[in-house]
């Protein structure tokens, strides 16, 4: 019997996992993206070669990324929407890559899993006000034979022997990281033993990295890897194409094509880059544009919302970053950007013991042990800072940040709040003519008391540092996506999580625990989108693992 | 960029980063800071629009899509309907043009003099006299000067590693990467930049006094809101 023809929208982590598993399993596959290809050779015996390097400047021209002229969003706060303002900023907010490979073609690979206790929060730790709390419909047993299989196909480094027992518990290995850790960063280390001091480890951080590649060069978050030495969306990619699988760049999808009574996907319709438009038919689309451009798409489509949870619980990761000043240099910027990890500050921890007494707990995340700025970075927070001229000059020869500041950085959880959504902005179009994802969004108590609470404990690791002392920014009003927010807060990440929920419920939920939609069900949501919470780790593996399931389910 | 507008910026960007005999190491000037800028802002003059570097030289070509965004960026919307889907934008080449012939205005005002043919003394007493639109196209300029000097040289700047070698800045080290114990160990004295008294602690102690909140201490952060170049729709 022939297979079902696959349509999969976006070639990212979930997207690229999810056609490789299909077209190995003898589906016809087509998967459409609407950015450009990078990497020629990509599915050909020659083998995938990048046009990405270590080029701050492109970093700023938008290669790879969707240009916000373009392609604006735009944002509101939730006081804003109150108020009835349509937006009060267009442009980028939290724009992941947006080209062949999606995130990963700018990941430094960090391969977190997340915790058992992260599917059932709400049952373990409870509900928390104005928070839309849910468990997830599948725990980590259901999820550990894909994060098995992932990880092997992605190649992911690490050292089991130095997990802590914890973390072991919390999100247990059946075998051992395939390939040995990358020589460990020296500022990594140095706070690692500072971790230690205070009684916490910090330990070989797991990352879909090949140490026989890779040689530490440096440009790594945020960059393309010049020499092939991280695993990502593309791996799969190419392996997808060479079963058969087909991939179109430059096709715009906006609207997933149904049955007359709406309870079957036929196809999708796009644009091409002149505008002209197409269909292709398909037994089952995929949306894996990841969970901004997927939310828009359902709402475009007008499909799967019978719960009107789409777009809904849009969750970033809060990011939160302590500084280590360094007496002596550390050349921080040499290597993966981190090569260690402390999970010891996943939490939850009670609300009365982390100065929120409001709250009955708050949760933090693992903390990403290490990184710092290139030189162009620090030459630009010195003129933010207002600096110029021989001034400017001066501070780079003598004050040298990207040579004594390494940085700790928390991936603080994000709970979920139905009215932290994308919905349609009512006037905004991007060139193609289509409604851009409007956000609004503003952060939960617990996130603020979990960031004022973790960032005392993350500067004690920094005063146990040998030579270094803290520095830490302090929280300045509501985050904006147009505030100088680097480093720290929700829109200082590309982790975008959340706005096609899964459940059991198709009341509550848009998705089944296979990311079928509820209301569509030969539509299957295949990225970010379907997490019901965000935990507080880095969400990449979790989503390819995922997508792996679902497709899965699908192919046997 | 005319002859005249590059003059003033020239020394627009001398001023915002200075060389010999001012300050011991290469400036603007040296870097080629200012016809970097002209480079980009003559983008579209080029066979290969000088956007996005390959690494081994020349550009990648820009598809249609990516075209459409940087003419816009560059040249404006101009009233053209195909770029004003989103409310007009001002193009990087009007701001550039505009901010050079409102500087030279403010130069003659204060001291009589375009700004090129201004005393050093005189430019930093415009500089500093600017008001909030002079200073919003200072800012543009000098984002794009830290970009041309500091930035790789594939785009024109950085005129013989001017803005990295004296910091010791390796930039792209590729093939070679670095080695374990590079990565691992503390550099050898001597040879860990920057040069310097080797004491930083004082001036990391005034930097981090004066450095506001928004300074950034993150690498990397992924899509950041650039100031420069060009302009985003304005909001609505």
């Amino acid at each position: 019997m022939a297979r079902e023809s696959v349509l999969i929208v976006g070639s990212g982590a979930g997207g690229s996992v999810a056609a490789w598993a299909l077209a190995r399993a003898g589906h016809p596959v087509l998967v459409l993206e609407k950015g450009r290809n990078l990497f020629p050779g990509l599915g050909t015996d020659a083998g995938a070669q990048t046009l990405l390097w270590g080029d701050e400047v492109a970093h700023e021209r938008f290669f790879a990324y969707q240009d916000p002229l373009l392609e604006p969003r735009t944002f509101r706060t939730r006081g804003e929407a109150r108020d009835q303002l349509a937006h009060s900023f267009v442009g980028s907010v939290n724009n992941l890559p947006s080209t062949v490979g999606g995130g990963t073609v700018h990941w430094d690979a960090k391969t977190p899993r997340m915790w058992a206790q992260d599917f059932h929060g709400h049952s373990l730790h409870g509900p928390i006000d104005g928070a839309n709390l849910a468990d997830w419909p599948l725990g980590y047993d259901d999820l550990a034979p894909f994060y098995d299989e992932v990880e092997e196909l992605l190649g992911v480094q690490g050292d089991i022997s130095r997990v802590p027992a914890a973390t072991l518990a919390q999100a247990p290995r059946s075998h051992d990281y395939t390939l040995p850790p990358n020589p460990p960063m020296l500022a990594s280390t140095l706070l690692a033993q500072g971790a230690a001091q205070r009684g916490f480890t910090a330990y070989p951080f797991p990352m879909a990295i090949d140490p026989r590649i890779c040689n530490s060069c440096g440009f790594c978050t945020g960059f393309g890897c010049a020499i092939g030495a991280r695993g990502g969306a593309i791996t799969f990619l190419h392996e997808a194409i060479r079963a058969g699988a087909e991939l179109r760049t430059r096709c715009f999808v906006d609207r997933v094509e149904c049955s007359d009574d709406g309870r079957r996907a036929v196809g999708v319709s796009y644009l091409e880059a002149d505008g002209t438009r197409r269909r292709e038919g398909a037994d089952v689309v995929v949306l894996a544009a990841s969970a901004v451009e997927t939310a828009r798409l359902l709402l475009l489509s007008e499909i799967g919302n019978s719960s009107g949870q789409v777009g809904r619980n849009l969750m970033f990761h809060y990011l939160l970053s302590v500084a280590a000043l360094f007496e002596a240099p550390v050349h921080p910027w040499r290597g993966p950007t981190m090569t260690h990890v402390i999970d010891d500050l996943i939490g939850p921890v009670p609300g009365a013991q982390a100065g929120a007494p409001d709250l009955p707990y708050v949760k933090g995340g693992v903390v990403e042990v290490g990184g710092g700025l290139r030189l162009l970075e620090e030459a630009k927070a010195y003129a933010r800072a207002g600096l110029k001229g021989k001034a400017l000059k001066d501070a780079l020869r003598d004050v040298a940040l990207r040579e004594h500041v390494s940085v700790l950085t928390m991936i603080g959880e994000d709970l979920p709040q139905a009215d932290n959504r994308v919905d349609l902005d009512p006037a905004m179009r991007d060139f193609l003519g289509v409604s851009v994802p409007r956000i609004s969004y503003s952060p939960h108590r617990f996130e603020q008391a979990a960031a004022a609470h973790f960032n005392e404990r993350l500067k004690e690791i920094v005063e146990a540092t040998d030579g270094a002392w803290p520095a830490s920014p302090p929280s300045a009003g509501e985050p904006r996506p147009d505030a100088a927010s680097e480093g720290q807060g929700p829109f200082a990440t590309a982790h975008i999580l959340g706005t096609a929920r899964m459940g059991d419920d198709p009341r509550s939920s848009v998705t089944d625990a296979f990311g079928r939609l509820h209301d569509v069900p030969n539509v299957i949501v295949a990225d970010g989108s379907v997490f019901a919470t965000s935990g507080g780790a880095n969400p990449t593996l979790t989503i390819m693992a995922l997508a792996l399931r679902a497709a899965r389910s699908l192919s046997t | 960029m005319t002859p005249s507008e590059l003059r003033t910026l020239r020394a627009l960007t001398a001023r915002l980063l200075p060389g010999p005999p001012e300050d011991p190491d290469p400036g603007a000037l040296e870097a080629g800071a200012a016809e970097a800028i002209a480079l980009l802002v003559g983008a579209f003059a080029e066979r290969q629009p000088p956007i996005h570097a390959s690494v081994g030289g020349g550009f990648v070509p820009l598809d249609r899509v990516a075209e459409l965004g940087w003419r816009i960026r560059i040249e404006g919307s101009r009233g053209l309907a195909e770029r004003e889907f989103a409310g007009p934008v001002t193009g990087l080449a009007e701001t550039l043009s505009a901010g050079l012939a409102l500087l030279d205005g403010r130069s003659r005002e204060a001291c009589g003099a375009a700004f090129a043919d201004a005393t050093t003394g005189d430019q930093d007493g415009v500089l500093d006299g600017a008001d909030a639109e002079l200073a919003r196209f200072v800012r543009v300029v000098l984002m794009l000067t830290l970009e041309a000097v500091y930035g790789p040289p594939q785009y024109g700047g950085n005129r013989n590693l001017a803005g990295w070698t004296p910091l010791r800045w390796p930039g792209f080290t590729q093939p070679r990467g670095f080695t374990a114990a590079e990565v691992s160990e503390p550099d050898p004295s001597g040879e860990s930049p920057p040069r310097g008294d080797g004491a930083p602690s004082e001036a990391l102690d005034e930097l981090r006094a004066r450095l506001p909140d928004d300074a950034g201490w993150q690498s990397g952060s992924p899509g950041s809101q650039s100031e420069a170049p060009g302009r985003r729709p304005d909001s609505t």
